[in-house]
Formats: C-alpha cells, sequence, structure tokens
C-alpha cells in the first residue's frame, strides 16, 4: 500500500488501467473458454451423435440379414477414423456382430441400456443409437476419443490468449498514451505550482494540446503572472511599512532613553535642591519667635513646607513610575498578617478621611498570605486617598475577602463617581477626568497608573465600576499563597 | 409397324369377345374414392374398362360416412367394379358383394373376385427369358402375404427354372433376400420384394452391383435405385381386363396378363448385359 502511495498520478493511472484491462482479460479468457468449450462439447456431441445414427442405419442391413462379416465390413468402415477408439454392432439379444475393439468401455449392463444413450468419461464418449427396422434389432456403440477434442480446446485457448495478450497490450498502450496526454498537463501543473508555493519565481508550463489546454496554460501562466506581480507589490508595500515601523520604534526607544535620562536627571536634579528648600524652610520655621505677630510667617512656611512635601511626592511618584517601566522595580513576597495591614491602612489615612468630614467602614477576613506588603500598601493608600480626596461627607469602605486563590480588596465611596465613557481612561498616566487648569482637585494623574502597574505586577487585576447610583468602586483581584 | 398390327389383331379379339359374351343390357358400375383420381393409374383403368364396355357408370365416392348400400340400390348395376382395398371392402359388405369385381389392389383369389395387382408368372418369365436369355434362375422373394408375383407352375418353361423364397413377414423378407444374395451367381435373377425399404434397397442394390446379380423389381420405383427390369402393370391392359372379366357370367380372380417393362441401362452396362434392338422396343421404360 505504501508503495501504490508513492507513486505518481499518472502512474496510479496507468496501474489501475493495467489491472483492470488484465482483470478484465482474465475474466474474457474465462468466458470465453467456458462458452467454446461448452459450445464444442455440444457441437462435437452432435456431430457423432449424427455419425451413431449414420452407424446405426449402415449397420441395419446386416443386421437384418445377421450377416457378420457385412457387419465387420461397417464397423471397419467407421473404425477407420482416428478419433473411434471402438465401433461396435449388437443384435437385439445384445450379441456382439462385429466390433472393432473389446470390453466394454461404457456400459457394464447392456439390459439396462436405454436407447439412445450417451455416456461420457474423462477420455472419451459412448454414443448409442438403436437399429430399428419397423421393429428394434439391436444397436451400435460407437466410443470416441476426446484427444483431439482436448488438442482443440487447448489450441483454442492458447490462441484466446495470444489473442487477448495482443489486444490488451493495444489498449493498455492507446490508454497509456491517452493518459500521459491528460495527465503530463496536471502533472506538469502540480509541479509549477509546488515550485511557486515554495517560493519560485517565473515557473510557468509549458504544455500544449487542443484548444481548451492551450487556453488553460494561458489563464494558468497570467494568474502566476499576476499573482507574482501582487505578492511583490505587496512585497514592496509590507517592506516600506516594516521600515517605518522600525524608525518609528527606534525613535520611540531613543525617545524612551531620552525620556528616563531626563526624567532621572531631572528628578535627581530636582529632589536636591528641593530637600534642602525643605531643610531650610524646616530651620526657618523652627526659628521663628513665639508670638502673635509671626503667626503670619509661620502659616506661610507651613504652607511652604506643605507644598514642598506635595512636589517631593509627585517627585517620588513620577520616579515609582518611571522604575516600574524601566520594570526595575523588584517584587518582595513576606508572609503578611492581611487584618493588622488593612487597619494600618486606615491609620495612615485617618488625617484624610477627617479633612472632608468623612466616614469609614473597613470589613474583612483576617489571615496570614504570602504577598509583596508595600506594594499592597501603595495600592491601597491611592486608592484610599482618591476616595477620600473627592469625597465630602461620605462613607469610605474597605473590604477584602479571600476566595480560594485570590485576595479580593473593594475600595468604594459614596462621592461623585466617574462616568461611565472615562473608565477606560482613568489608568492611563497623566490623565485625570478634569484636565483644565482650574480644576477642584489637586493631583497629577499617576496613582492609578501605579496602582495599576502595581496591580499588574502582583499578578492581579484592577476593575472600576459604580458604587450603586452614586461613588465609585474599585475591585483589585491578586492571587495568593499561604507559603 | 408389326407393333401397331399386333395392338390391333388384340384390340379387335377383345372389342368381338365382348361382343359375343356380353349381355347389352348389363349395366357396369365403376366405383373409386374421388381422391384416388389424382393417382393417374387409376384414370388409365378406368378408361380401359370404359373401352371394353360400353354400359359402365362411374361412380366418385367422397371419403367417409358413406352408405355404400343406399349408393348402389340408387345405380342398380348388374355388375360392380370396385378400384382399391377399401372400396372393395366397403362394397363387399351389401347385398352386391357377389356382383362386385375388385380391382388396383393385391389379393387372393379367396378373398375376393377380380384381377388382382400380383403379375403372372408364367407372362413375366416368358418374357424375361427374351430379354435375359443368359439367366438360368430367377428367384422369386416376396412377403408371404404381400405376393407381388402369382406362381402358377403349370405352362412353365424349362429355363429359366423359377424359385419361390417367402418371408413371413417384411423382416424376415429382407433376411431371406439377403441370405440369397449372398448365394446367388451372376446367371441368377433375384425379384426383389416391391414394398422394400428405401435404405435396404440401397444395400441390396449395392450387393447386387458388387455381386453382378440381376434384380428385378415389380416396383417401378426401383428401377432408379439399381434394378436392372422393373416389370408393371400396364394399366389400360388392366382395365380392358377387369371390363373383359365383368362381361363373364361367372368371375373368377385373374392375374394380370399384361405386362409392361422398364431398363436401366446403366445396370446393363455394369452387368455387361446387351441387348438387340428390337428387343430394346419393347421396354416401355429406358433410363441410364
Amino acid at each position: 500500500m505504501n508503495s501504490i502511495s508513492q507513486l505518481d498520478l499518472r502512474q496510479r493511472f496507468n496501474l489501475m488501467i493495467l489491472v483492470t484491462i488484465i482483470s478484465a482479460s482474465c475474466l474474457l479468457i474465462v468466458m470465453m473458454h467456458v462458452f467454446i468449450s461448452k459450445y464444442t462439447n455440444n457441437y462435437t456431441n452432435h456431430y457423432w451423435r449424427e455419425h451413431a445414427k449414420t452407424f446405426s442405419e449402415s449397420a441395419l442391413y446386416p443386421v437384418i440379414i445377421g450377416s457378420m462379416t457385412q457387419s465387420e465390413a461397417i464397423v471397419g468402415s467407421f473404425a477407420k477414423d482416428k478419433n473411434v477408439i471402438k465401433a461396435s454392432i449388437y443384435n437385439g439379444k445384445n450379441e456382439l456382430l462385429a466390433s472393432s475393439g473389446e470390453g466394454s468401455m461404457c456400459l457394464n449392463d447392456m439390459d439396462k441400456v436405454l436407447l439412445p444413450n450417451d455416456k461420457e468419461g474423462n477420455e472419451y464418449w459412448c454414443f448409442y443409437s438403436p437399429i430399428i427396422q419397423e421393429q428394434y434389432l439391436g444397436y451400435v456403440e460407437l466410443v470416441i476419443s476426446k484427444d483431439e477434442y482436448h488438442s482443440v480446446m487447448n489450441r483454442l485457448a492458447v490462441g484466446s490468449v495470444i489473442i487477448i495478450i495482443l489486444f490488451s497490450t493495444c489498449i493498455f498502450l492507446i490508454i497509456h498514451r491517452l493518459s500521459s496526454l491528460f495527465t503530463s498537463t496536471l502533472m506538469e501543473t502540480a509541479r509549477v505550482l509546488k515550485r511557486v508555493s515554495e517560493g519560485e519565481r517565473g515557473e510557468r508550463v509549458n504544455f500544449y494540446g487542443s484548444r481548451e489546454i492551450d487556453i488553460m496554460r494561458t489563464t494558468l501562466n497570467d494568474m502566476l503572472t499576476s499573482i507574482e506581480l501582487t505578492e511583490t507589490e505587496l512585497e514592496k508595500s509590507v517592506e516600506d511599512r516594516t521600515s517605518a515601523l522600525r524608525i518609528a520604534l527606534e525613535s520611540s526607544e531613543t525617545a524612551n532613553v531620552y525620556k528616563a535620562q531626563i526624567m532621572s536627571m531631572v528628578s535627581h536634579e530636582m529632589k536636591t535642591p528641593l530637600h534642602a528648600i525643605g531643610g531650610y524652610l524646616q530651620l526657618l520655621e523652627e526659628r521663628l519667635p513665639v508670638g502673635r505677630e509671626f503667626d503670619t510667617s509661620r502659616s506661610i512656611h507651613g504652607k511652604a513646607l506643605l507644598r514642598v512635601n506635595d512636589l517631593n511626592r509627585l517627585i517620588d511618584n513620577i520616579l515609582l513610575h518611571a522604575r516600574l517601566e524601566a520594570d526595575r522595580y523588584e517584587v518582595s513576597y513576606n508572609p503578611v498578617e492581611i487584618a493588622p495591614l488593612m487597619n494600618s491602612f486606615i491609620e495612615n489615612a485617618s488625617q484624610l478621611l477627617n479633612r472632608n468630614n468623612n466616614h469609614f467602614e473597613i470589613s474583612g477576613p483576617d489571615g496570614t498570605l504570602v504577598t509583596d506588603a508595600e506594594m499592597l500598601r501603595h495600592i491601597v493608600n491611592n486608592l484610599l486617598s482618591n476616595a477620600c480626596k473627592f469625597t465630602t461627607d461620605g462613607i469610605i469602605y474597605l473590604h477584602w475577602r479571600l476566595s480560594q486563590a485570590f485576595l479580593i480588596i473593594e475600595v468604594a465611596d459614596t462621592g461623585p463617581g466617574i462616568p461611565v465613557e472615562f473608565r477606560k481612561n482613568i489608568f492611563d498616566p497623566w490623565w485625570q477626568v478634569d484636565m483644565s487648569l482650574g480644576r477642584k482637585h489637586g493631583g497629577h494623574g499617576l496613582g492609578l497608573a501605579i496602582t495599576k502597574q502595581f496591580v499588574q505586577r502582583l499578578g492581579g487585576d484592577i476593575a472600576v465600576d459604580s458604587n450603586g447610583h452614586h461613588g465609585t468602586r474599585f475591585t483589585i483581584r491578586i492571587p495568593y499563597s499561604t507559603n | 409397324m408389326r407393333k401397331e398390327i399386333y395392338k390391333l389383331i388384340h384390340l379387335g379379339t377383345l372389342f368381338f369377345s365382348c361382343l359375343l359374351s356380353a349381355k347389352e343390357s348389363d349395366q357396369i358400375l365403376i366405383v373409386y374414392s374421388a381422391t384416388a383420381l389424382q393417382n393417374p393409374v387409376y384414370e388409365q383403368v378406368i378408361k380401359g374398362i370404359e373401352r371394353v364396355s360400353s354400359h359402365t357408370q362411374r361412380l366418385e365416392v367422397l371419403s367417409g360416412g358413406v352408405n355404400f348400400q343406399a349408393l348402389l340400390d340408387q345405380n342398380h348395376p348388374d355388375r360392380v367394379i370396385g378400384l382399391g382395398k377399401d372400396i372393395v371392402d366397403s362394397i363387399y359388405k351389401t347385398t352386391y358383394r357377389g356382383k362386385t369385381l375388385a380391382g388396383l389392389m393385391y389379393f387372393k383369389p379367396n378373398d375376393y373376385n377380380g384381377v388382382g395387382l400380383a403379375l403372372d408368372n408364367r407372362v413375366l418369365v416368358e418374357r424375361l427369358s427374351r430379354f435375359l436369355p443368359s439367366i438360368n434362375r430367377i428367384f422369386i422373394v416376396q412377403q408371404a402375404h404381400y405376393q407381388t408375383v402369382d406362381y402358377m407352375p403349370s405352362g412353365l418353361n424349362s429355363s429359366p427354372t423359377i424359385e419361390i423364397r417367402q418371408g413371413v413377414d417384411s423382416l424376415d423378407t429382407i433376411r431371406v433376400l439377403g441370405q440369397l444374395l449372398e448365394s446367388v451367381s451372376s446367371t441368377d435373377a433375384v425379384l426383389i420384394p416391391a414394398n422394400l425399404p428405401t435404405n435396404i434397397l440401397y444395400e441390396v442394390a449395392k450387393v447386387g452391383w458388387e455381386r453382378k446379380v440381376v434384380l428385378i423389381s415389380t416396383n417401378l420405383s426401383h428401377l432408379e435405385s439399381g434394378a436392372l427390369i422393373a416389370a408393371y402393370p400396364d394399366d389400360v391392359a388392366l382395365g380392358e381386363q377387369l371390363g373383359i372379366l365383368a362381361t363373364r357370367n361367372d368371375p373368377v380372380y385373374e392375374s394380370i396378363k399384361s405386362i409392361k417393362f422398364g431398363l436401366n441401362k446403366r445396370v446393363a452396362q455394369h452387368l455387361a448385359i446387351e441387348f438387340t434392338p428390337s428387343v430394346l422396343d419393347e421396354f416401355a421404360i429406358k433410363i441410364k
């Protein structure tokens, strides 16, 4: 079966035709042999039966007159035929009058002869014919050899086989030629298509034949030319696009490098004088004398320090964001008691809560899990800070729960909420709902971006939706382990 | 010329004998089957009857369901000549049995009155002795109940001698004939049965041809199958014989007196038999 599958279309077609012709030829030979054998057998039987009848008619007169001499003469004349093994004449009492041979080859019980009667052996036929003239007078027996019959059949069989072989060969050669004409087109088409599919250019089919085949050749070659043109144009287009993308990528990478360098440099160059300004303001505030007339100065110093601290946090956030973007922030996993950790977040945010007269609700189970506590602190503090900032006289909720694989934290508020159309943008860096210079709330749009990056660093995700009719709810899902 | 004179004398004799012996008032009814007229022999025989008797009447009988008694009563003939065995047998069942003469059938003298088809051996031998002077013996082979030659020993010439060989049936007759042919010589003639089957006739003719035995038959068709001479009735003469017999007061059985002969010249040539022209003229039929 494997060897057949290795053959190509033309070889398989030729093999199939060859097998079909051989099968049909064998069937034809068998059928011809059976038919001819049957016909010849019947014909020969009929011939010898008539011969036996003639024999009986010839034997009539000798039998009537009971002449053995004439009977022997008749027997002799019929026994001359080379096919006759034995010719015998019997009278009505089954007494042998004359015979060319000895013994009875066919009938053992002469009393049971029902005439006319024929018997057949492997090598001979026995024909019987009655001798009748007004009444039954006897019978004749002719034993005929089958040698000539077999010889004729053998010659016929050999002749048939030779004729059929010649005929089959001619048919096969004609079909082979025709199949070559038809399959060569397909074979060449398949070859060219294979080459084309392998990327070779300039391959064309070269078969010729009838008008239809010529049309097919022209169409296929035109199609290949068209494909090659299209492919060339496509490659050029891809190359152009790739070049443009490469340039853009290189520009982007260069810009990022510059940005990182600028950010690092600017942050460093900004933090150093900022720390100095903060320190000097701190010293000045401490050296202000106690007295009502210095309250204004003290208030100004306090505001200046507050702004210095805001600027310092901004720079910290910028640096943190830059580190996260540059993938230079390492996650540090440690066992953490979740309930005390969450309570510490609330304590840190108590000043913010009191600023806008908000209430705080906290709930969640206790448990130990392994995570990065610092990252978790950044995440929750940022969300609580935002909630406190945008909610006034409301409630801030902090809930957490442990599912089988995740720590799920929800931070919700009863503030104004985030419009649905902006929810997809709030995690972008430097993006705020109110981007105007005269916006009510402060901030620089890095908090949620940093929060999302932390969540992603911990392998989790963050989602935002409405907290009922008002407010916002952030849901964080962070995978955890217990060891 | 001599033949014509002979014929005139013969007819004259018949005419005067008829005039002398026949009653003028005798009415002769010739009865035959309507279908039999297809055979020209019947017409010839009737013609012969009518030639010697002027008071004849024909009666064609259709086959099947015929009341012969009524038919005959209507005609009320003085003498009836029945032609053919079936017709004669039917008439013999009527009251006209005693007035009936049979013709154109083989029969024995004790069974019917009339002229049988069997040839008169004396006439036959007399003529054959003229034709075949070298023949010493003539063997007549026939079936016991189917005699084509009436053997009458009185009035026979001493040469050639006649020997009768009879078989009880057709097979026995063939057997007798076959055995006879094994023993005869070229100076013998064998009169073969008229009803010999064709296939047997072929074998007999072959043996006769090989042994150069003269074969004679009373069946004209045998002439073409190897018989040298065929002796057969002169149909018109047979009719005349019947007609004359009908005029007699005491009709009896008679065999055919007038015989015709046919010759196969090819067989004669093979047997080296030569005939003088006068003898050849006596053969009514000569085939080659």
